[in-house]
């Protein structure tokens, strides 16, 4: 009884708050991009949560399990569906590079002191620790969409180049840490040692599959719901199969979605994106307040991991916008101190470490989850402002 | 002569309307893409789906077509072949559909001036 109430006022809360967030509020900057990211439903689910109400207690989360799955299949094929590889064409090579190249500067400049951190602090199997040290990494490399959008209204013409260029990273980095953890989830030592390849082959095929079916079975005209069904069935399948398997449920989905986007016709690519984009925000927000009901805050200890993870994450965008800005000529007339602008956490950050914690679940994983979780509020204080001063030409 | 506009809102609806503007031999029209006005002036912030928007593909998306028709009076007999198709344009979230005079224009076809 207690799980049906639990389950109704949570979808009740994500509803009702699918329709008054995620837009623009008149708030300091800060405090304004907290809000953009819905951090107030982690604070929600931290207030359910064991740690004050008990609402959502251990045993509820556990038989809430699946809808966390099916949140993050849905957040896969979102992301997903919209690398049409026809509308990418109209994105510059050297922007892709540059989005590349500081979201892998970043991946680096994160996961090798905390694979040191985790190899001496805990007393994991090396594997272990590195896998956790690739997914904080893996996260660390998304740049949030939010911190750009809120000033993106007052930048100056002269500065509207770099902008855009900002734009366009935080739009599609989250690609690299999705693709970059959905490979960490292949770990042998994750499949009781069996070859990392055959999991690659089977989230790929697992993928493909998906994709495929969904596009054979929107090419004829649906109405919405039958569309929704589709989607729905489609999702839960790609995801439920890849958590079933211990693999990840994103890049299942990401790469259905891709698929979806390149083969389906024009008519079930509109379709299907209506159906995600409408279910977005509730299952967004029923994401978020899951995570903050099963945060585990941790010790004092956390705050200073915390501090090395802000401080090597900025260190890898400001070193990967710096390499990817030198690289391109002069006249190209981008600031070196690029990588100000893109230290704002986007909520693929959260898919991510709440995907290693379905997949292996350890007080190394509620630390990685923690981290994040601080580190993120942290840097949504302070991105729009760094990003403001950036592109002023004052940083 | 007239230009036939056609704002569509809703894109899954394009194939109906063209097949229409084929069944009622308009050729030549052109189709572009564009963006709704309460799109651009929105307050929304993409979480996951900024790209659709950054590409022209997200919400809010629209099409407009654009051709010219010799006959004023098959505009009555196009709305309902529209609709017949299931583009209905007296709802109002499937777009508008209107004519505009053409006062002169010039074209292959045209043979002069007009």
């Amino acid at each position: 009884m207690k799980l049906v109430v639990v389950a109704a006022l949570v979808a009740v809360i994500a509803l009702l708050g699918s329709r008054i967030s995620f837009t623009r509020i008149k708030l300091p900057l800060g405090l304004a991009n907290l809000h953009l990211i819905g951090t107030e439903y982690v604070l929600v689910g931290l207030f359910l949560g064991s740690t004050f109400l008990n609402l959502l207690d251990t045993p509820t989360l556990e038989a809430l399990f699946p809808i966390l799955g099916l949140g993050l299949s849905w957040i896969g094929m979102l992301f997903g569906v919209q690398f049409e590889l026809r509308r990418l064409t109209h994105i510059p090579v050297t922007v892709i590079a540059i989005t590349l190249l500081q979201a892998i500067v970043t991946m680096t400049a994160v996961a090798l002191p905390f694979y040191f951190l985790f190899e001496s602090l805990f007393d994991y199997q090396t594997e272990i620790a590195l896998i956790g040290a690739l997914s904080l990494a893996a996260a660390a490399s998304d740049t949030g969409q939010s911190g750009i959008a809120l000033i993106a209204r007052n930048v100056p013409t002269r500065a509207r180049p770099t902008l855009r260029l900002l734009q366009n990273i935080s739009h599609m980095d989250g690609l690299v840490g999705v693709i970059a953890f959905g490979l960490i989830s292949c770990a042998g030592s994750l499949h009781n040692e069996s070859p990392a390849y055959i999991w690659i082959g089977v989230s790929l095929g697992l993928g493909l599959a998906v994709g495929l079916l969904i596009a054979a079975l929107t090419a004829t005209r649906l109405n919405n719901e039958e569309m929704l069904l589709v989607v729905i069935g489609g999702v839960a399948f790609g995801g439920g199969l890849a958590l079933y398997l211990n693999l990840s449920p994103l890049l299942v989905n990401l790469i259905a979605g891709v698929v979806v986007a390149n083969v389906g016709r024009a008519r079930a690519r509109s379709g299907i994106r209506e159906v995600l984009l409408t279910g977005e925000r509730s299952i967004y927000i029923l994401f978020l307040i899951l995570v903050g009901a099963g945060w585990q805050i941790g010790s004092f200890w956390t705050v200073l991991f915390v501090l090395v993870y802000l401080v090597s994450r900025s260190l890898g965008k400001l070193l990967g916008g710096y390499f990817s800005v030198s690289m391109l000529p002069p006249e190209s007339g981008f600031p070196r101190l690029l990588g100000m602008g893109l230290l704002s956490h986007g909520g693929i950050a959260i898919a991510i470490v709440v995907n290693l914690h379905q997949i292996h679940r350890s007080e190394l994983t509620d630390l990685v989850i923690s981290i994040v979780l601080i580190g993120m509020l942290a840097s949504q204080l302070v991105s729009p402002m760094l990003t403001r001063r950036l592109l002023e030409g004052k940083p | 002569m007239q230009i036939l506009l056609i704002i569509l809102y809703r894109e899954d609806l394009l194939d109906e309307v063209l097949t229409a503007l084929v069944e009622m031999e308009i050729s030549g029209a052109a189709v572009l893409e564009g963006t709704s006005m309460e799109r651009v002036l929105s307050e929304d912030v993409p979480i996951f789906a900024g790209l659709w928007d950054a590409l022209g593909g997200g919400g809010g998306q629209t099409r407009l077509v654009v051709a010219s028709i010799q006959d004023p009076e098959i505009f009555d007999p196009l709305l309902q072949v529209l609709k017949e198709e299931g583009a209905d344009f007296s709802n109002p979230e499937v777009g508008k559909i209107f004519t505009v005079p053409i006062d002169r224009y010039v074209a292959h076809d045209s043979g002069e001036q007009s």
